[in-house]
């Protein structure tokens, strides 16, 4: 019990050190990132008196450090502030926006596994013969394909009413290609060939080995890799919503980005990077579970 | 294996689950459907961001005092009623004199009153609500309710553009919107979310951020009703998705589409592309503070080196035309007695030449004490037509020895380049409003401002002012003429083209007036034929 609660606090304890490093280098990369958004508020009649009011109202008459401190206390709080361009708090503008992208990479996450899984074993039980070498070389393709032209050729083919399973398969596209070839990778690793025809020769029939023996010694390192490639979902969302026109997480990021609204860009930062601390955590969680050897 | 067959099904599961959430959308057949690419920023005037959708639904939400009509082309734009009814002048035209619809109700059946006039005022010069808008109220002195019906405003002295001065932003609601302290105002966007209440043809009838806008018609509305059921604002970011929307019928109407779009989209059968008359003209401005780029001579030398003519050509077709002022020639005060400088490299050169510059070391470009004429040529990265006219200036430029180099940055960057002065040439684009006010751009109080090249000329700056102050539309044209000449003389600017305002919409609705004024602009005329 002792060894659990200081585990905990030692994970806690980091979490928090990554969340403040994350914060922190996300205001100075704000401070440094030329762009007043006065510019984009204040027109040409703007005179200099109403600027000085809206940078006032705004809190950009103070310094930097002061109010990055302030906005660190606030969320210490949970209150994460106001948006610059809308007043609207920006947990409002999370509340929105989180359900789209959470269902978007749900639904990608879903067609990962549904399509990496079969292809994955099949070109393990092909292992070095025709199938294999093309479905690797298919995985590779789909990799490297931009997602940008896969989402504007995906949009063009498919009706309107499907845009948000289009672009679930845009973001499923290049990540099922990576996928495949890991999984693939750790099921070949897993069922040797000896391996394989030794138990083959016990009696043990061919889809036992694959799925039970295979799948069991393969699926730690994948589910690893799944969880962490949500980071790698999250950008790829940002590039996808922005496409499809789904109000997600990552258009309100590039949105808030571009306006030069601090609030939002740095609430989502924040969520963004608790999510990937999860993500990482759960990816541990995870393979110690799925692999015994781990938890040794 | 029991565990792992628990993971991965949980996975899926919670895949399947989260994504059983349907798509909504929902259609009515008499609405109309609007493409946009960027959302409104909140329903308060004063506080909600600067997109251009974002005003023009406030707008159809909120009545103004008078509506300002698209008559530029003529003379000054006209008014015609809307809040006030009815008008007077003081013979000094310093006092003005409002009497306003009696009729004219809140959604919520509170009588709207002089009160909301004279409150809405202070609330637009609260430094404390701090509107980006404020300075066009500095003309007005005073403002009092005379009566429930009645305001008088006196301005501080007279002003051709009293009028647009006193209509900028709309007539808010007193009653509801006073109970939050000026102080709270920019924190408090869902506030006004829930406590909206409306005097214009239209209500809203659900805002999802980032995706939709719907707009129903206000049954108290004592105007002219909207003949639509609804207007729906789709938001789509990418260019292609709005393109893909209003071929495939998800949208009705795109407005702001470059020339390109309009070829595309008038080939098709049932869209119909419509032109008007804009006041945007697009420009290289030239840093006066340059070394080279400061000489009256070496400016021309360039502006007679670029082939404007080719260039709108191939950019616009025949949806735009070379530009020769910050006038555009819609506008009524255009000087039409300039004429663009034409497309000439050997006059170019000889004009090089004369300024002292040659080709010492062969290498084609020309020098003068031993230093190139080479510079940086900069516009926003995210607009694909002024990437496309900066490599067809930079190839014409080339061949008269001088070298350009293209530098693109990010709309916010630029911005702060060019306020900062930090430039060679910068490409960009103005829309002119109809005070015709030249001061932010040209006169030498700008400089640091606006007046991004530091142009200085004492006679522009005394030009400016005078125009501004004028009543008479003749005399201020002579004072805006002499301004465009001297700018055409003195070249602060190399003014490139103009566009025609393009918009495209399904061929069965009709009465969109589309423009300068706005997409929605009166959107309660839009009607759909059988």
């Amino acid at each position: 019990m002792g060894r659990l609660i200081r585990a905990l606090i030692r994970r806690g304890g980091a979490a928090g050190t990554s969340l403040l490093i994350v914060y922190w280098s996300a205001q100075a990369l704000f401070a440094v990132t030329p762009g007043s958004p006065l510019h984009r508020y204040a027109g040409r009649s703007f005179s200099p008196g109403d600027r000085a009011a809206l940078a006032r109202a705004w809190g950009l008459d103070e310094g930097v450090p002061h109010r990055a401190n302030g906005g660190l206390a606030d969320l210490a709080r949970g209150r994460l502030g106001a948006s610059w361009r809308d007043g609207r708090p920006v947990g409002s503008h999370l509340r929105e926006r989180l359900p789209t992208t959470l269902t978007l990479t749900a639904r990608a996450a879903t067609l990962e596994l549904l399509v990496a899984f079969p292809l994955a074993m099949w070109a393990a039980r092909t292992r070095g013969r025709a199938p294999d070498r093309t479905l690797r070389a298919g995985a590779a393709i789909l990799h490297s394909l931009p997602t940008v032209a896969v989402a504007i050729t995906l949009q063009h083919l498919t009706p309107a009413r499907t845009g948000s399973w289009a672009a679930a398969v845009t973001l499923a596209a290049s990540s099922i290609g990576a996928t495949t070839r890991l999984l693939r990778n750790a099921w070949v690793d897993a069922t040797p060939a000896g391996l394989v025809l030794a138990t083959r020769a016990r009696g043990v029939p061919d889809w036992r080995i694959w799925v039970v023996h295979g799948l069991r010694r393969a699926a730690a390192p994948v589910a690893q890799a799944l969880t962490a490639s949500l980071p790698m979902f999250l950008s790829g969302a940002l590039v996808v919503e922005q496409v499809f026109a789904l109000p997600g997480v990552g258009r309100l990021l590039l949105e808030s980005a571009r306006a030069r609204d601090l609030p939002v860009a740095m609430g989502v930062t924040c969520v963004t990077a608790a999510a990937v601390i999860l993500g990482s955590w759960a990816s541990e969680g995870l393979g110690r579970s799925l692999d015994p050897k781990t938890r040794r | 294996m029991r565990g792992t067959a628990t993971c991965l099904c949980l996975m899926l599961g919670l895949g399947l689950g989260v994504s059983s959430c349907a798509d909504g959308i929902t259609a009515r057949p008499d609405e109309v459907v609007v493409g946009t690419a960027v959302d409104i920023e909140g329903v308060n005037p004063l506080t909600a961001g600067a997109s251009r959708i974002g005003r023009e639904v406030t707008d159809r939400m909120f009545l103004r005092l008078f509506e300002e009509q698209p008559d530029f082309a003529a003379g000054p734009p006209t008014f015609l009623p809307a809040l006030a009814r009815r008008w007077t002048w003081s013979g000094d035209r310093t006092r003005l004199r409002l009497e306003l619809d009696s009729d004219a109700v809140w959604s919520d059946g509170t009588p709207v009153t002089s009160a909301d006039v004279v409150w809405t005022w202070r609330r637009q010069i609260d430094p404390a609500v701090a509107w980006p808008h404020a300075s066009s109220k500095d003309g007005i002195a005073h403002m009092r309710a005379v009566g429930p019906h009645v305001v008088v405003v006196r301005f501080r002295e007279p002003s051709a553009n009293a009028m647009a001065e006193l209509n900028e932003g709309p007539i808010l609601p007193r009653h509801v919107w006073s109970r939050l302290e000026p102080g709270h105002w920019r924190h408090s966007g869902d506030w006004f979310l829930r406590h909206l209440v409306v005097s214009g043809p239209f209500r809203l009838a659900g805002w999802q951020p980032g995706h939709e806008v719907r707009l129903v018609p206000n049954p108290r509305f004592r105007g002219d009703r909207p003949e639509i059921g609804a207007l729906r604002l789709r938001v789509l970011p990418h260019p292609a998705t709005r393109l893909l929307e209003l071929t495939r019928g998800g949208v009705d109407l795109l407005d702001s589409i470059t020339p390109e779009e309009a070829r595309r989209l008038a080939k098709q059968p049932d869209i119909v592309v419509d032109r008007a008359p804009s006041r945007r003209f697009t420009f290289l401005c030239w840093n006066l503070r340059h070394p080279f780029l400061g000489e009256r001579i070496v400016r021309e030398a360039l502006t007679l080196g670029i082939d404007r003519a080719g260039l709108t050509r191939d950019l616009l077709g025949l949806f735009g035309r070379i530009g020769t002022s910050p006038i555009p020639s819609s506008v009524w005060a255009h000087d039409r007695s300039l004429r663009p400088r034409p497309f000439d490299p050997e006059r170019a050169r000889r004009r090089l030449a004369e300024a002292g510059f040659r080709d010492t070391n062969g290498d084609g470009i020309v020098e003068r004490d031993g230093r190139p004429l080479r510079f940086e040529l900069s516009t926003n990265s995210d607009n694909a037509m002024r990437r496309d006219a900066l490599v067809h200036i930079q190839r014409h430029l080339r061949t008269i020895g001088v070298e350009a180099e293209i530098r693109l940055d990010e709309f916010n960057a630029l911005l702060d380049r060019n306020l900062a002065g930090e430039f060679d040439a910068t490409l960009g684009a103005w829309a002119i409003d109809t005070s015709l006010d030249l001061g932010w751009a040209f006169h030498s109080d700008s400089i640091g401002g606006y007046n991004y090249g530091a142009y200085a000329n004492p006679e522009v700056d005394r030009a400016i002012e005078r125009a501004r102050r004028r009543r008479h539309p003749r005399r201020r044209k002579d004072d805006l003429v002499l301004v465009q000449r001297l700018l055409d003389r003195d070249l602060p600017y190399t003014f490139l083209w103009e566009t025609d305002h393009l918009s495209a919409r399904r061929a069965r609705l009709t009465g969109v007036r589309a423009g300068p004024m706005g997409t929605l602009f009166r959107a309660r005329d839009w009607r759909w034929d059988a």
